[in-house]
């Protein structure tokens, strides 16, 4: 094994590399200890209702809505007018929640748009005691030994789970939810979300149970899908692959590419999978946005979530891009994108 | 306490990084691993028996880490265009692709033994899982990558693994 020693020994951080992750962790320790916003503060009191019932919405200020969801695209540093008016189209408010012994969590809301959508739920006491986890527990520390989120009947999707403490003050923790659908839009299906049993890593770093039960919450997605698809056809060639763009479809909060590409991916097995992939998934590839005001935001397509669709009969693979943005960007404001040096003119 | 996150990241962020890339097989969530560990390393300091229980521990933790990313269908979204040359990835190898073909379960096992050097009796430890199993993951491991490999490499893998250049009796 000294050839496999040798080749793995070649993995490793550049110096850059790890003084910028240094920096990273740092600068992720300092933003973990800011305390930002409250849900009490913004009036998003849970709902109790039984398990299987479907919301009857609560008819929240657009503001608190807005103040709920914006520090979830990090790039947005201050509310204006113009967030309000996008959260008033993608934003629904859910409320809905289950309980075990003095444990509820709530669907608290969502921002969604055309196939992408983001889930705000929070674990808290009923009795308002502070929810404490175990002694030395964080709270990534939490974690599942089983299926876990949110699913659509007939809508399969990918899904993104990320723990937050939004109030270190108050009695409650984020689990915040994203997913990408694969299958169209769930708009009017009827969502169930599952958090079964809770468990943390303990010092020893053995998964230890720390909830027992499972919580579920039904409720019906009802947000607005105001994205837009515009058709563009347009192609190109790259290393040895020729590349078709179908379509773009652009949200405030996503943008999901559909483009065909020459032959049809080899089997994971094949020593060539792993080049050929990249190359026709565009790994090595980079989405930039310029907008109208000048800035532009840039997104590797390996950060991207990929969909794969076979034509086995015209030797072309189907795939769609999926990117979270992370800054609200409606349509109207940007110029123009760029696919490496393949500039795209909406 | 305070970690001091440079040393650590000195020490041990290769480790890390090589242990996430044979859970994950992708360099770019390798590397969201990676800050995910000592994230919580460095947000959550703990006293150290030992320079042994420290790397012990650090690999227990990235392990936890990486079963969740799978677990979870962790998708990438922290990896700039800056990331993307962090690290030195390795050129196409062909054991690094058969290793890579085996399930996790000894991928982990043969990483663990043959890059770091740790006995089965530590490995158990390390994964939490019984010894046995570990000789069971060892010899089904080196099985299939004789079979992916081919006789040429027969002879290299049925011997005593080198030590790695890490001290770990330091």
């Amino acid at each position: 094994m000294k050839q496999y020693q040798k080749d793995l020994s070649n993995l490793q951080w550049t110096e850059q590399g790890k003084i910028n992750l240094e920096n990273r962790i740092k600068a992720n320790a300092t933003k973990q200890q800011k305390t930002p916003l409250s849900f009490a503060k913004i009036g998003l009191t849970a709902v109790a209702v039984s398990v299987v019932s479907v919301s009857v919405y609560a008819t929240l200020p657009i503001s608190s809505l807005t103040n709920l969801f914006l520090p979830l695209f990090s790039n947005a540093h201050s509310i204006e007018t113009s967030h309000h008016e996008i959260f008033q189209q993608i934003a629904q408010p859910i409320g809905i929640s289950d309980e075990i012994g003095n444990f509820k969590m709530t669907t608290e809301a969502l921002v969604g748009s055309g196939t992408q959508l983001i889930l705000v739920h929070s674990l808290s006491t009923i009795d308002g005691s502070p929810l404490s986890l175990p002694d030395g527990v964080a709270i990534d520390d939490l974690t599942f030994q089983s299926q876990w989120g949110t699913s659509v009947k007939g809508f399969a999707c990918t899904r993104f789970l990320s723990k937050e403490d939004f109030n270190t003050s108050d009695n409650s923790i984020q689990f915040i939810e994203e997913l990408i659908f694969s299958d169209g839009i769930p708009y009017g299906e009827l969502a169930t979300t599952i958090f079964p049993d809770i468990y943390y890593w303990s010092a020893e770093q053995v998964a230890t149970l720390w909830i027992e039960g499972g919580f579920k919450t039904t409720y019906l997605l009802q947000y607005e899908n105001n994205s837009q698809t515009i058709e563009l056809n347009m192609t190109y060639q790259q290393n040895d692959f020729h590349y078709t763009i179908h379509s773009i479809t652009i949200s405030p909060i996503g943008i999901s590419i559909d483009y065909i590409v020459d032959g049809i991916l080899p089997n994971i097995t094949d020593k060539a999978f792993s080049s050929i992939s990249s190359q026709m998934l565009l790994s090595d590839s980079i989405l930039t946005i310029y907008k109208k005001d000048g800035s532009s935001l840039m997104f590797p397509f390996v950060d991207a979530s990929a969909r794969l669709q076979d034509d086995l009969e015209a030797d072309l693979t189907n795939i769609t891009k999926t990117f979270q943005l992370n800054e609200l960007t409606p349509l109207d404001t940007i110029d123009f994108m760029m696919i490496d040096d393949i500039p795209i003119y909406l | 306490m305070k970690l001091d996150l440079e040393y650590f990241l000195n020490k041990y962020a290769d480790m890390v990084l090589r242990l996430s890339y044979s859970y994950l097989k992708n360099t770019a969530d390798a590397q969201d691993a990676s800050q995910i560990v000592f994230t919580k390393l460095f947000t959550k300091p703990k006293s150290f028996q030992d320079t042994n229980h420290e790397k012990a521990y650090i690999l227990r933790i990235t392990a936890n880490v990486c079963k969740d990313m799978l677990k979870h269908s962790f998708r990438t979204r922290t990896c700039t265009i800056e990331h993307l040359s962090e690290i030195v990835a390795p050129e196409n190898s062909t054991i690094l692709w058969a290793v890579n073909e085996l399930d996790t379960k000894y991928r982990i096992v043969i990483y663990l033994h043959y890059y770091e050097g740790y006995k089965a009796k530590e490995i158990s430890k390390i994964l939490k899982v019984p010894t046995s199993t570990i000789h069971t993951r060892l010899v089904r491991g080196r099985t299939i990558l004789k079979n992916l490999l081919g006789d040429d490499e027969h002879e290299t893998i049925s011997k005593r693994p080198i030590k790695p250049t890490m001290d770990r009796t330091r």
